[in-house]
């Protein structure tokens, strides 16, 4: 059992928007399914904002626009509403991406993934397990590499 | 502890904060100099979709960025000529590199469409990829702040 610091859904939300984060795994070597689900959708809402039309004339771009101002405020209002709908979308994409996790492991040794005998001893455990960790907290992020590895039945 | 681990890792990570000066200034020409010089009509009435140029001009952006990857690549021979680095996750993590310049250069692409500066585009962009950064923050644990200091943080 880890005590990560007490963390509200706001700032799992605005966390989960960090880019840094979503690298990491990258950097490990480890090919994480959600991380590229994330970084896809990144780009897809980029693009999307590109070429959505910002006036009644089309294109993404400032023409002189044609038109009374109510028609304009009318479509003001159904471009919103498809940006929300995509937002909403790829919200849905990176939630269920996050609730199945599927990784490849590419180090040599499996660095970052257990052992079937760690996985035919845990799952034989009849107790809960607790685990302490001791060290400096510099080296705090490391063993939480290691933690990442672990499936949920584990971290409790 | 692997050379992957000593050496790469932070050298992949480092990587990715160049990206993050690099970025907003490969992008923040793309649409703003068409507007600022008028040659965006003439690309906006050519027979192409608009979706067309949108791409075209994000992957030309993108393959710059690949480029400038590929050259920092360069070092890695000599980490192959002198250890035996395991080299998938190295591959592993220029995809990684790939991918995040990928979702920062769409995004700058969308800054670059605001304005018709591309000095402006460019400030712009590299502000949110910072606020994109610095948001991580709030989820590391090790700076752990004190209760009080949670009490007056908006979230």
């Amino acid at each position: 059992m880890v005590t990560e610091f007490d963390s509200t859904p706001a700032t799992k939300v605005l966390g989960y928007l960090s880019v840094v984060t979503h690298l990491e795994p990258f950097t490990k070597g480890l090919l994480d399914v959600k991380e590229v689900v994330y970084f896809l959708s990144a780009i897809f809402l980029g693009l999307f904002l590109t070429a959505v039309p910002r006036n009644r004339c089309g294109g993404g771009h400032k023409m002189n626009s044609v038109g009374s101002k109510q028609a304009q405020t009318k479509f003001s209002g159904y471009v919103t509403l498809y940006i929300l709908v995509i937002v909403a979308v790829l919200a849905a994409a990176n939630y269920l991406a996050n609730q199945h996790d599927a990784s490849y492991d590419s180090t040599k040794n499996k660095l970052y993934s257990l052992s079937n005998q760690t996985d035919k001893v845990v799952k034989g455990l009849k107790q809960d397990v607790a685990i302490t960790y001791f060290d400096r907290s510099t080296e705090f992020s490391r063993a939480r590499d290691l933690l990442a590895a672990t499936p949920t039945f584990l971290r409790g | 502890m692997s050379i992957n681990e000593i050496v790469i890792r932070p050298v992949l990570m480092n990587g990715s904060v160049i990206g993050l000066f690099l970025i907003p200034m490969i992008c923040m020409r793309l649409f703003a100099e068409e507007k600022r010089s008028g040659t965006i009509e003439l690309l906006m009435t050519s027979p192409v979709r608009d979706i067309e140029v949108i791409l075209g001009k994000w992957l030309a952006a993108v393959v710059l960025y690949a480029l400038t990857l590929a050259l920092s690549a360069v070092n890695l021979t000599f980490l192959f000529a002198y250890g035996k680095p395991d080299w998938k996750p190295i591959l592993i993590g220029y995809v990684g590199l790939l991918l995040q310049g990928g979702a920062l250069l769409a995004v700058g692409t969308f800054f670059s469409t605001l304005t018709r500066n591309q000095i402006i585009a460019g400030v712009s962009s590299f502000c949110v990829f910072l606020c994109l950064w610095i948001i991580g923050w709030l989820l590391s644990s090790t700076p752990r702040r004190p209760r009080r200091c949670w009490a007056i943080s908006p979230w």
